[in-house]
């Protein structure tokens, strides 16, 4: 009975894949001489790059070439440059992105002229369903049948299917971040938080407008669709800024990120290879990568968004001075753990109910947030251990503050800075999870807390590492103490200016090598 | 407990915010700002650009770091003082004693001498000859040249030198670019390459930038500072002089990788290699320059990799081109036992003394005392 019933299952789940399949293999099989030509120009999406930087020249010119009063021609020039971004990576997944949000704007249309609860339920299974379900198709399907597979044979089953190659699959850019985009329209229009979207242009630009289509933010509808209706006018303030971010952006992934990955990598590739000084100097190293590389993607895609006249969700807000886990999901990946928190969090409960059922709902949302950035078994422990720490967090908190003398010990300088600094270190011990081997994590784990000598030396000299993190912790202090907002203010514009090339050549002569993907492109 | 962040008092405090500046202002300001920045950015495109044309201690630290050294070795040395430079690869810079030649020489012969080791690693012909023009424009002219011979770099492949793997064009100018593709450098990659440099030189010279700056930020394999780690004549001391037969039978199984299927089945004659040589004999035939061809000490095992026939056709081809052009060629090949070797072909301090020593007393001191001159 069992096994029949999973293969009843499977061949469900099968069945809707070959669907999908089916569906796009038109798109897949015909290669266009003019998305093979377009790939050259363009081959992968990235915004570190020079063919990027034209690509976005040439579109800003187009953009702002077009008269005021000509807002929908605008605002179509740049649904068309954005499904190009996609399509010269792969023009087959951009029809996919393309054709699921015509879909969702359809659905979203239909939610919004019903007035049958019955006919907005079935609309809204839909488009999450779709949502879902493509989302489950490319990333999860792999993961879940392959664990299907173990798991039967190791009961003595015949799953009747062979494992999937998971490094085969291809996994459109982005997905998670647009489907979850997708998702929040849906449930916003089904609860009449605001109206479906009428102009297809625009909803067709919230959901692939180029800037944060591959890697976030998440932006919601009601920001995004409200601005695509305010004629844009030439902001020389709002050109500076965004200047000024995408430069940040670029120096932080540039120049810190692909460093500390020079650092960190090669252990988390082969950390039986390592000593334990190696490892816990990679640990550090990632823990600065990973924020350099997601938040100078992140303020990339702000400050590109800046010079179309578009205002993007601040993606992180100094992670690293959170005094606790919680003040950490605060400052990390704010548009996700905001999502999280406005679409699952609080639909399951939030904090209502009683302390078990409030850590319940937590630890299902961070599992389920793990989950979202990859499917193996390592992110959802990663999602774990993080929701294990707020729920731990949580109780401690209330449990100081009915001791007064520890809480106001813990809130005094001394006793802020010991947070802070436990705080980094737990979530840098995290970060050792979030890689898909699980195997790899583990073994790190056994080399960190143990003193065992390794075979192989760090590529660089660890004064690179020491010196990147002090330079980022005095960044973060000079923000955090608002320095350099004061500072920003009284400095002379030739200064700034100057400043700002001194910031691209160092970016340029920081860069390790030629520079690798965006960490988060791959969720 | 309360969340928010409470910063160490002897920080500042955060400012009150001054008066926010109006609009017309804050215009002005970010279309001044942007201005600068765009002017200013140019500036050092086109400064760097221009400096790393007009400079080679920009371009090429591998080699403007030992000539900036020969200039002050040749400056500090005595009018009349003999001058000695060896011309090679990282053999010859591991090898090749430049002070303990000079001292030797100055001993034996009783007249000052300055030798210089003008080793730079991955090198070959086609580097030679370009060092060696840089050098001759320089005004340095030495008495006796030593050019080494690194028999894999003579092989005459169709992809052209192997060289042209380290020598990219960024390290070379313009016109040293195009002399590079003329023997066999890949056309495209190369002056491709060169011009990046010139147009996008901070992103295409930035390991030459950051070794000069800070060399320990760079990862060991884009380090070009080779040049700063040397002696006042230009010896570099290996970086770890006590090793262990594990090893030292690790290096060699390195070194085997990347030797012995070249070493197996290579020709030279021919080859544009053998042109590049035979150019930079040509050139210090013209200057009146005496020269050594000269093959560094390998280890037995090493020297085990050459199939015979090989050996025999580059025995046969360096015989030719030192009869063609007079000049001598020092096999130093057998002299040293395979534990004064690294990997059984780059030399450890005790085995550079050795050679410089038997280098010295059979070649050098031979050629300039007075009995041996014509």
């Amino acid at each position: 009975m069992i096994p029949d019933a999973i293969s009843t299952a499977v061949a469900t789940a099968s069945g809707w894949a070959y669907w999908v399949k089916w569906w796009f293999a038109p798109f897949g099989e015909y290669t266009s001489p003019y998305f093979t030509g377009l790939h050259k120009l363009l081959p992968e999406p990235f915004f570190h790059t020079q063919a990027f930087l034209a690509f976005c020249l040439v579109v800003l010119a187009a953009y702002w070439a077009i008269p005021r009063k000509w807002q929908l021609t605008r605002i179509w020039l740049l649904v068309v440059a954005s499904f190009h971004f996609y399509a010269a990576w792969s023009q087959e997944l951009a029809f996919l992105v393309t054709t699921t949000t015509l879909v969702d704007y359809l659905l979203g249309r239909g939610l919004d002229a019903s007035r049958r609860r019955r006919v907005r339920q079935f609309l809204l299974f839909a488009s999450v369903g779709m949502n879902i379900g493509i989302l489950c198709y490319f990333k999860y399907r792999g993961f879940f049948l392959n664990e299907l597979n173990a798991s039967l044979r190791d009961l003595g089953y015949d799953p009747g299917y062979a494992t999937l190659d998971i490094k085969s699959i291809i996994v459109p850019f982005g997905i998670s971040f647009y489907t979850f985009e997708a998702i929040s329209y849906a449930v916003d229009v089904y609860r009449r938080k605001i109206g479906a979207e009428r102009s297809l242009p625009r909803f067709l630009l919230f959901i692939l407008f180029f800037p944060h289509l591959v890697s976030g933010p998440i932006v919601r509808a009601p920001d995004f669709l409200r601005q695509t209706r305010r004629p844009k006018r030439w902001n020389w303030v709002r050109v500076q800024v965004g200047v000024q971010m995408f430069l940040m952006g670029a120096f932080k992934k540039l120049a810190i990120a692909d460093r500390m990955a020079v650092f960190c990598d090669p252990v988390f590739k082969e950390p039986d290879q390592y000593g334990t000084g190696a490892c816990w100097l990679a640990v550090v190293a990632y823990a600065l990568r990973i924020y350099c590389d997601f938040s100078g993607y992140s303020d990339m895609a702000v400050g590109a968004a800046h010079l179309f006249g578009y205002k993007l969700t601040a993606n992180f807000n100094m992670p690293y001075l959170a005094a606790n886990v919680s003040d950490f999901w605060r400052r990390w990946h704010i548009s996700l753990s905001t999502w999280l928190r406005d679409y699952l969090y609080i639909p399951l409960g939030g904090s209502r109910g009683t302390k078990l059922q409030a850590d319940r709902n937590q630890m299902l949302t961070m599992l389920l947030g793990g989950l979202w950035h990859g499917a193996a078994w390592s992110y959802l422990l990663w999602g774990g251990v993080h929701g294990l720490l707020l729920v731990l967090h949580k109780h401690f908190r209330d449990w100081a503050r009915e001791r007064p003398r520890l809480d106001g010990a813990l809130r005094s300088p001394a006793g802020t800075v010991l947070r802070v600094f436990l705080t980094f270190a737990a979530v840098s011990l995290c970060w050792v999870l979030f890689q898909p081997s699980i195997g790899k994590a583990l073994a790190l784990y056994a080399r960190l807390f143990s003193f065992a000598d390794g075979v192989k030396f760090l590529p660089l000299h660890h004064r690179s590492l020491w010196y990147t993190a002090a330079f980022v912790l005095i960044c973060h202090l000079i923000v955090s103490r608002g320095l350099w907002q004061r500072a920003y203010a009284r400095v002379p514009a030739p200064v700034l200016g100057v400043g700002y090339a001194a910031c691209l050549c160092a970016a340029l002569v920081l860069a390790p090598d030629g520079g690798g993907s965006f960490i988060y492109f791959d969720f | 407990m309360n969340v928010k962040l409470a910063l160490p008092k002897w920080l500042p405090a955060t400012a009150r915010p001054a008066a926010r500046p109006g609009r017309r202002d804050r215009r002005r300001k970010a279309v001044r700002s942007l201005a600068a920045g765009v002017v200013a950015t140019a500036a050092l495109f086109v400064g760097l650009g221009v400096a790393a044309e007009r400079s080679l201690y920009v371009r090429d630290p591998a080699y403007a770091d030992k000539e900036v050294r020969l200039r002050r070795l040749e400056a500090a040395a005595p009018p009349g003082a003999v001058r000695v430079v060896a011309l090679g690869t990282s053999r010859t810079g591991y090898g090749f004693h430049g002070l303990r030649v000079g001292d030797a020489l100055n001993a034996d012969l009783g007249r000052p001498a300055a030798a210089f080791n003008f080793g730079v690693p991955a090198s070959g012909p086609v580097t030679h000859l370009l060092y060696l023009r840089r050098l001759l424009d320089a005004g340095h002219t030495p008495d006796l040249l030593f050019v080494e011979i690194l028999p894999p770099s003579l092989a005459a492949l169709p992809e052209g030198p192997r060289e042209q793997l380290f020598l990219n064009g960024e390290r070379l100018r313009r016109d040293e670019a195009e002399t590079a593709v003329g023997y066999g450098f890949d056309a495209d990659k190369t002056r491709g390459s060169w011009r990046r440099s010139v147009l996008n030189p901070w992103s295409t010279l930035r390991f030459a930038l950051v070794g000069r700056v800070a060399p320990s930020f760079l990862p060991w394999q884009f380090r070009q500072d080779w040049g700063r780690n040397v002696d006042a004549a230009g010896w570099c001391t290996p970086l770890n002089p006590d090793l262990s037969p594990a090893r030292r039978e690790k290096a060699f199984a390195q070194a085997k990788i990347e030797y012995e299927g070249l070493l197996q089945t290579m020709t030279v004659a021919g080859g544009r290699p053998d042109a590049a040589l035979r150019d930079l004999l040509t050139l210090t035939r013209e200057r009146g320059i005496p020269v050594r061809l000269l093959l560094m000490p390998e280890s037995d095992a090493f020297r085990g990799m050459y199939a015979p026939a090989v050996a025999a056709r580059l025995d046969g081809y360096l015989a030719g081109v030192c009869r063609e052009f007079g000049c001598g060629l020092v096999d130093a090949r057998p002299w040293l036992p395979a534990d004064l070797f690294t990997d059984g072909h780059h030399m450890v301090k005790a085995g550079a003394e050795a050679f410089s020593d038997r280098l010295t007393r059979e070649v050098i001191a031979p050629f300039f005392r007075p009995a041996a001159a014509p």
